[in-house]
């Protein structure tokens, strides 16, 4: 009895022994494997990090052949028709479509409001390698519109917490992290290891950078943008189709786009966008349909009204895609984009002005002691009213700054109602949203006759970082 | 962004059609209007449509040059003469996202 019980002992050892050594070769066999795969895709030599989903569907499992027999034409594993299988159902779609989407690689610059349904739809429907790059961290004020983050990942990089959306959707994709902006120097050689080119950025800048790194590279580039209620699309770069500066050789005037009054957005129309750029994306690399391509797509969102413009063909005359380029893989990584746009590679603050003097201006902690000494003066706001409305300083006059000249006298009469008998005249403290239109204002008051009117420097953002932190500067 | 907002811009001679000019993004915020009609005369091509429209909303100026122009749903680079029914699209790039 014991000799029969220790000699399946005996047995069972040696068994489990073999396992163990079978064991062993099957995940070094799984390590060559993911490595070959690895050095298909997008090299990552100069990158952060790479993230690879570890349940890799399909490949071989050292499990014997399937009862089954697989279409001749294609490579797709059980896993993945499994999967993919309703979009493989699709007549026009199909297993070709399929095996080019999970050989297919794409570089999304932003993971923003437009990045997000594009990450998110590409990796569902198995785009092989997505490069997601940004330079941002996630902020409570990014999640209405950017649905690839969630409150967990509020104060953690954009790309990491867009990475790990994607690969809980679909382990089987790998995903590149970029936490960085793309700028001249880097954009050629990032942008070499991909397919298709996702403008999902949120600057002009970065736009013209994107556009010519896309045509030194050769890359089509699916551009999208989003602002208020309005969406734009287009696939530049492709085939024969013009490029971004074809259509707009010269950027918006500084201008008219740096004001602190800055548009809002609704979270769903970049959604929107973002959405019918990975159709695009997917269509360029499948070669299924017709491409966006010298065609814009206009959403109006307001009134639920797509229009599409067809577009000229490529501009002899462009600097980037013309017949003489004038920016090519020598001149680009030293052109300055961001003097050429006048305006930052970000969405962030704008820089701070500075039109009137100091001798002109009060910081918010100086004006607070003026306040708690009651000391009596003219407090205008010059927001827009619906900014105004949503939180504002106690006893200010709202007259938004496009107003400001038909409102003088307003300001007058608010002055003598204050003033009491044997002041001088009363002092007029100007504020907005960030310190720049109320310098303007302060400038445009004093043309016209006020003499003691100062810019409350900073405006109500300072307010709230250095006198009052519950105050809902937004 | 009212996109109900319309204005009419009459010329007050010989009016031989109108065109409706559409704005977009920034131009409809700057015009602060997002349709116009405008009565074109004897002659008038999309130039002369572009400079009604930039008399009619000087504010408009301040974008001029980096306005896409578009005819009837097509990209136009040179002028092109308009007729009665035309529709005239002023689209500025956005670039937020
Ligand atoms: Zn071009």
């Amino acid at each position: 009895m014991f000799f029969v019980f220790f000699h399946k002992m005996a047995d069972f050892t040696l068994e489990l022994e073999a396992l163990r050594v079978e064991n062993a070769r099957l995940k070094e066999k799984l390590k060559q494997h993911l490595l070959v795969e690895d050095m298909l895709l997008p090299s990552s030599s100069n990158l952060p990090r790479a993230v690879i989903g570890m349940n890799r569907e399909g490949g071989e499992n050292a499990c014997p052949a399937p009862p089954w027999i697989a279409g001749l034409s294609h490579s797709l594993t059980a896993a993945q028709i499994q999967r993919y299988s309703r979009q493989l159902l699709l007549p026009s779609f199909g297993v070709k479509a399929q095996e080019n989407l999970c050989k297919g690689s794409v570089l999304i610059v932003g993971a923003g409001g437009l990045g997000s349904p594009v990450a998110l739809y590409l990796a569902a429907c198995g785009v092989g390698c997505i490069g997601i790059m940004d330079p941002d961290r996630v902020e409570l004020h990014n999640l209405h519109r950017q649905v690839i983050h969630n409150e967990a990942s509020v104060g953690e990089t954009k790309v990491s917490s867009a990475s790990r959306t994607c690969l809980a959707i679909n382990s089987s994709v790998k995903v590149v992290e970029y936490p960085f902006g793309l700028d001249a120097r880097n954009a050629l050689d990032i942008m070499a290891q991909y397919d298709v080119v996702v403008d999902a950025s949120d600057n002009v800048a970065t736009r013209y950078l994107v556009s010519d790194a896309c045509v030194v590279a050769n890359k089509p580039l699916v551009s999208g943008a989003a602002l208020g209620m309005e969406g734009q699309l287009t696939v530049y770069n492709y085939l024969k189709g013009p490029c971004y500066r074809c259509l707009f050789p010269t950027p918006s005037p500084q201008a008219a786009c740096q004001r602190c009054s800055d548009a809002g957005v609704l979270g769903v129309v970049p959604g929107i966008v973002g959405t019918f750029q990975a159709l695009e994306v997917i269509k360029v690399l499948t070669k299924v349909g017709e491409p966006l391509s010298a065609r814009m797509l206009i959403l109006d969102a307001l009134s639920s009204r797509i229009h599409t413009v067809k577009l000229r063909g490529k501009n002899t005359q462009c600097v980037a895609c013309g017949e003489l380029p004038q920016i090519t893989h020598i001149t680009l990584p030293n052109f300055d984009y961001e003097k050429f746009a006048a305006s930052p590679m970000s969405d962030g603050t704008p820089p701070r002005e500075q039109v009137v003097g100091e001798d002109q201006s009060i910081t918010c902690t100086d004006y607070n002691k003026l306040v708690r000494g009651h000391k009596s003066h003219v407090l205008v706001d010059v927001r827009e009213k619906h900014q105004y409305d949503i939180a504002s300083l106690p006893d200010s006059l709202n007259i938004p700054y496009a107003k400001l000249p038909q409102q003088l006298d307003t300001i007058r009469a608010a002055a003598q109602k204050h003033k009491h008998e044997g002041d001088e005249d009363m002092s007029v403290y100007v504020i907005c949203r960030r310190g720049n239109d109320s310098q303007r204002a302060v400038q445009d008051l004093r043309s016209a006759g006020f003499n003691l009117v100062y810019d409350i420097t900073g405006g109500l953002l300072s307010w709230a970082q250095d006198v009052d932190s519950t105050f809902p500067a937004l | 962004m009212e996109g109900s907002q319309q204005e009419y811009v009459g010329s007050g001679k010989e009016k031989v059609g109108e065109v409706q000019a559409l704005l977009f993004a920034k131009a409809q915020e700057l015009a602060g209007v997002s349709q116009i009609t405008l009565e074109i005369q004897k002659g008038w091509t999309t130039a002369n449509c572009f400079e009604a429209v930039m008399t009619k909303y000087p504010a408009l100026k301040a974008i001029r040059s980096c306005m896409m122009v578009a005819l009837n749903h097509d990209y136009v680079t040179e002028p092109v003469a308009v007729k009665d029914g035309d529709e005239l699209a002023l689209i500025p790039p956005i670039s937020g996202g």
